[in-house]
């Protein structure tokens, strides 16, 4: 008989898609004429592939059944989750601080679309795997 | 699945969830933490904490502290700032016109209209920079024009008051950002992107007539109806010049952003007609900082008055009012040209956003400047050229840069540089000049005599008219027709008194520097004074003295004059062979050369541009200098990585054990004191790369020659960045003779208050610049703010620089002497005080890029001489550079601006930051420091692996071998020590002073989370492997 997908499944699904999308977005901010100088911080891309790998990982065992090892995947989520937000937002505050004031201007602030497209996305999920660390992925 | 197996799950998921949650906040905490440590010192600033405690073993502790303050109390000196800047503006704002309108009646106070959204919504400050904060409960409250009418006696028409709130919606302007919308009620400038335009927000007749259809006749009971004219100033704006900087979707017949609108010009009218019918007076108020276009107005007779009154800050419009109702005789006179048209200027055809045809935005590289116009900027173009008229040479009534036809001097002019009005009447007489080439001074007596039947105060301006020669022509020397040398201001006139002002002037500013002139250091480039006859003359303006000096030559209205000049205000001096030598050396002793030779342009790119120069106007006038294409050779440059590290070894000493401290060296100036290298030899080089890269928001404590954490502090409109209380000592116990109280009424005061750099200079006072300094200087003191970013210095290459409020004028000299004064009076009270922007930062148009090219006598004789006098005589002790780039090096990463005439030719010891800026390779670190930059404006954790981290190769292995670098970082530190000793950061440290943290209230609040927390995750999973054995 097919499992039937929790509410938790659902979620566990957005946060590795918004950390998909923060990573995409963020790699995208990245290659920005602001951004470019600021190169890329492979502690964010690596927190953000491993939130996705992890929730991937966690969803697909999570299918299969509720091993304990497996249970330890959203925990981590979690934390790989608010590591890689807390890393972007250091990395960023000072040239947010810059480009909303000093270094303002329309093609700074087109170029700051995507850094805060990936901090909302990190804060997402956040959110997400926080709240999906309390379902399992299928219903009992 | 069974209930029991249902609800354990249940269990299960309740507790991982929860050590998820947990550990997710442990991990928050734990990120935090680290976080927190880098940005330490702006989060002390946002939350008011402190994490650093200076502990001190005297017996008595006051000794510590070597400044006094004037004023005995916060009240004092908040009343004193007041005071000032009141006076500033009642000497800065300019009557241009009056018929005798002004000044207003006791009664005529009773009956004021006041038009013009303007009146009710002034622009006080920038819009960004300089802007004004309002202090509110304080013993010294800040007001706007309303306010301060009311408070003067005058009485206003409310009708039109609800009137204008009723159509606020209409003139306010929304600026979205991610943070959401901001409203100002003010008019703004434009965005400084390329494209961007002004919009005039002015309500319309019609539009105040769908509001009240009786507003005009609400004015027959308020007949002296003043209008207000507004442009906005901000940092980081840009005005457009000519159609394009104006809303396309307007049709508004303005021409140009700087222009009249319809909706302005037919308020004016509206108010000219209704003059008609009620009898009062049309006064005009511009509240601007950029020069406007309004040559309408002043053709326009129905407009009794129009007073300039800048941007007045938080006390300004006292002063306007004392003017309007006779209380106090303006003096102001113009900092700047007001041309007919803005956009014909030489300057103005190349300016703003002109893309390089392979700009690399990801780079920086984005626009070039030639500043094609050469020395020949504001009223040195317009008088020059004027002059070059009357006399008939360098084809200068041909039509180029004419309104139209020939070039004629009264069609291009409004008002020149200089010029304003009184109440009552002057004549000057100059009396002598006595040019003493050897001391390199020329004394000018000059009597002024009040021939009118108010008091008064007059500026006494010196100028200078010296020869240009044929050998001038072929060696690319220009000189202006007219210059500005020196300025006074007498005291307060009684009718028929007499004062006799003494101008000791220095000669160095009448010097032109020839690129082509051997020097004594065995190369070429000298200043160089030409054989000839000069001719020194004073007058209401330039163009007054101008006349006067063409009157010495023999011409008058014959000959195309505007009017004839007087003779009898004409000295000369005679120079009979070329001189080459009299400041051929700064006055440090440093031989003068050529040391900008890569910022012409046509050093890179040969025959690109020419250069505007009198002795054909036609021929050199600029054109457009778009679509440049960077080659090779400069594109390499641009990107920043210019100096390769060595690794041949170095002998530089750090990290020594001599056992001094900072405070040993407290007030010593003199840098040859055995004592400054034992100190410097006890630093540590990670302290220098540290410091060096991470200097943003205040000097951080360096613990191994126990230097202090110094506060920065933007301007120029005073001391603003914080309010009093923030750093302020509350510790009366400490000795602080300017500790506060904890409930200081005055402790939300903020500073920013003055009129705006414009203004400043308009008083043409040095006193009163100095005051400035000195009130600041005062409220250091008490705020334990010790450095501040506050003199700007760039210069108003044209109008269209939005941040004109932060410069004081078009003028060198007028900027350098207001500025210079205001450092002095500063650091008189032990404020590290820094010009800005070193150098040609005049303009923000992609100013982070902008390549800036001139020839190396513009360079010299224009911004660089606005600036000279703060560190040459002010002995300024700090500086900031600029974000621009100098030529096609960054600023800071130029080979030989800051390094060779800066710190070189003018002496320069103190610190020097970098702007705001944020992208590492731009900061050209290595570079900077090898120029003496003391600090970049970034911030971090004061680790190595952060500053390592943040600027790709600033490691301790790759710098510590290279001699050149290691040497440049500890003198760096050196200046930067120097500049703290010598200033009122150290009151309070003692030799015995030593540094103790403090653990912060977040400090605790993170800790705790992290422990409660980590223990939580602990527990939850914990009672999760419980469920989970229950279960099994």
């Amino acid at each position: 008989m097919a499992k039937k997908l929790s509410f938790g499944a659902f979620l566990t699904c957005a946060s590795a898609v918004l950390a998909l999308i923060g990573l995409i977005a963020y790699l995208v901010n990245t290659g920005t004429d602001y951004y470019a100088k600021m190169g890329v911080d492979t502690a964010v891309v690596g927190c953000l592939i491993a939130v996705v790998v992890v929730t991937v990982l966690r969803f697909v065992v999570g299918m299969k059944g509720n091993p304990l090892w497996a249970d330890i995947l959203p925990v981590c989520a979690v934390v790989l989750a608010v590591v890689a937000m807390v890393l972007l937002l250091n990395a960023r505050v000072n040239n947010l601080a810059a480009v909303f004031t000093f270094e303002n201007s329309a093609a700074n602030m087109a170029d700051t679309t995507s850094c805060i497209v990936a901090i909302a996305c990190c804060v997402l999920a956040v959110i997400a795997s926080m709240i999906s660390a309390f379902f399992d992925i299928t219903k009992d | 699945m069974s209930n029991s197996k249902s609800k354990s799950r249940a269990k299960q998921r309740l507790w991982r969830g929860l050590t998820a949650l947990t550990a997710g906040f442990t991990a928050l905490a734990l990120t935090g933490s680290l976080i927190v440590n880098g940005f330490r010192t702006d989060i002390d600033k946002f939350l008011g904490t402190t994490s650093i405690r200076v502990v001190s073993d005297e017996a008595d502790p006051s000794t510590a502290y070597g400044y006094k303050s004037d004023y005995a109390s916060t009240k004092e000196l908040v009343t004193a700032i007041a005071d000032v800047a009141e006076r500033t503006s009642e000497e800065g704002s300019v009557l241009l016109k009056n018929n005798g309108a002004l000044p207003l009646s006791a009664e005529e106070k009773g009956k004021i209209s006041l038009l013009g959204f303007s009146s009710y919504h002034p622009c006080v400050g920038g819009i960004m920079g300089s802007s004004l904060t309002p202090n509110i409960g304080t013993d010294a409250d800040t007001v706007d024009f309303v306010q301060a009418l009311k408070a003067r006696g005058f009485t206003y028409n409310t009708a039109l008051a609800d009137m204008y709130e009723a159509l606020k919606a209409s003139y306010s302007t929304e600026v979205a950002s991610w943070f959401g919308t901001s409203t100002y009620e003010t008019i703004t400038a434009p965005a400084n992107s390329d494209g961007s335009f002004f919009t005039s927000k002015e309500p319309s007749p019609e539009a105040l007539s769908g509001v009240n259809d009786g507003w005009e006749s609400t004015m027959d009971d308020y007949n002296v109806m003043i209008v207000t004219i507004a442009r906005a100033a901000s940092e980081n704006a840009n005005y457009t010049p000519g159609q394009a900087g104006v809303d396309p979707s307007q049709k508004l017949n303005q021409t140009d952003p700087l222009g009249l609108s319809d909706d302005e010009r037919d308020l004016i009218a509206a108010a000219v007609e209704a003059k008609g019918t009620n009898g009062g007076k049309v006064i005009v108020l511009l509240n601007n900082a950029s020069a406007m276009e309004i040559q309408e107005l002043e053709d326009n007779e129905g407009i009794d008055a129009i007073l300039q009154i800048g941007l007045p800050g938080g006390y300004g419009f006292y002063g306007v009012c004392d003017i309007l109702d006779g209380t106090v005789n303006p003096s102001g006179h113009l900092s700047d040209t007001y041309a007919v048209s803005n956009a014909l200027s030489p300057a103005a055809q190349n300016y703003g956003f002109l893309w390089w045809s392979n700009a690399q935005p990801d780079k920086n590289i984005n626009s070039a400047i030639v500043e094609a116009e050469g020395i020949y900027v504001g009223y040195l173009y317009y008088e020059t050229r004027y002059a070059d008229t009357v006399l008939g040479q360098g084809k200068a009534d041909s039509t180029v840069g004419s309104i139209n036809g020939a070039w004629n001097y009264a069609n291009e002019v409004t008002y020149p540089f200089g010029y304003g009005l009184s109440y009552t009447s002057f004549e000057q007489k100059l009396e002598s000049v006595d040019v003493d080439l050897a001391a390199g001074t020329a004394t000018a007596k000059v009597t002024v005599t009040n021939t009118g039947s108010v008091p008064g105060k007059d500026a006494v301006q010196l100028y200078v008219s010296v020869p240009y020669t044929d050998y001038d022509i072929a060696h690319g020397v220009e000189k202006a027709g007219i210059q500005l040398l020196d300025y006074a201001k007498t005291g307060i006139l009684q009718p028929g008194a007499s004062e006799t002002v003494t101008i000791n002037a220095d000669l160095q500013y009448m010097a032109s520097w020839d690129s082509t002139a051997d020097n004594l250091a065995g190369s070429k480039g000298n200043y160089i004074l030409d054989a000839g006859t000069y001719y020194f003359s004073v007058g209401n303006g330039a163009h007054e003295a101008i006349n006067n000096v063409l009157a010495a030559q023999g011409k008058t209205t014959e000959d195309g004059m505007t009017e004839n000049g007087n003779e009898a205000n004409v000295k000369t001096w005679e120079l009979t062979a070329l001189d080459d030598s009299s400041f051929a050396r700064s006055k440090n002793g440093t031989a003068v050369q050529n040391q900008l030779e890569d910022i012409d342009v046509n050093y890179w790119l040969p025959g690109t541009a020419t250069y505007l120069s009198r002795s054909d106007w036609e021929g050199t006038f600029p054109k457009t200098y778009s679509n440049l294409t960077a080659s090779d050779d400069m594109i390499k440059i641009m990107y920043n990585d210019n100096y390769e590290l060595q690794h041949t070894g170095s002998n530089v000493v750090f990290g020594a054990k001599n056992g001094l401290t900072l405070a040993d060296l407290k007030g010593v100036s003199d840098l040859e004191d055995e004592r400054w290298s034992l100190l410097m030899d006890q630093l540590k080089l990670e302290d220098a790369m540290i410091r060096t890269g991470f200097g943003g928001t205040s000097t951080k404590i360096i613990e191994s020659i126990m230097s202090p954490e110094a506060i920065q502090n933007d301007g120029p409109n005073g001391v603003y960045s914080y309010p009093l209380s923030q750093y302020a000592n509350t510790d009366k116990s400490s000795g602080d003779p300017c500790a506060i109280d904890a409930d200081d009424v005055n402790g939300g005061y903020r500073a920013g208050v003055m009129p705006l750099e414009g203004t400043i200079a308009q008083t043409f006072n040095k006193e009163l610049a100095e005051e400035y300094g000195k009130v600041m200087g005062n409220f250091s003191l008490w705020s334990n703010l010790a450095i501040w970013w506050g003199i700007g210095v760039n210069i108003h290459r044209t109008p269209y620089n939005a941040r004109n409020h932060d410069y004081y004028s078009e003028d060198p000299v007028l900027s350098a002497f207001q500025g210079a004064a205001t450092v002095k009076g500063a650091q008189a009270y032990g404020l590290i005080t820094a010009p800005k922007h070193v150098a040609f930062n005049d303009s923000e148009a992609n100013r982070t890029g902008v390549a800036t090219f001139m020839t190396e006598q513009k360079a010299r004789e224009g911004e660089l001489r606005a600036m000279q006098s703060c560190f040459e005589d002010a002995h300024a002790l700090g500086a900031m550079t600029a974000y621009n780039r100098v030529g096609v090096y960054t600023d800071n990463a130029h080979p030989t601006l800051l390094k060779n005439i800066v710190r070189g030719e003018w002496g320069f010891v103190g610190l020097m930051s970098e702007d705001f800026i944020m992208d590492p390779s731009y900061v050209a670190l290595k570079e900077a420091v090898l120029n003496g930059v003391t600090m970049s404006c970034n911030t971090g954790e004061s680790t190595m692996e952060a500053v390592s981290g943040y600027y790709a190769g600033w490691t301790v292995d790759n710098v510590k071998d290279d001699p050149e670098l290691t040497a440049a970082l500890k003198q760096a530190m050196t200046w930067q020590a120097y500049a703290l000793a010598n200033s009122n950061a150290m009151d309070g440290y003692s030799a015995s002073t030593r540094i103790e943290s403090v653990r912060t209230w977040y400090d605790n609040a993170l800790t705790g989370a992290e422990i409660v927390f980590a223990l939580l995750s602990l527990c939850c999973a914990v009672m999760y492997v419980k469920s989970r054995k229950e279960k099994n």
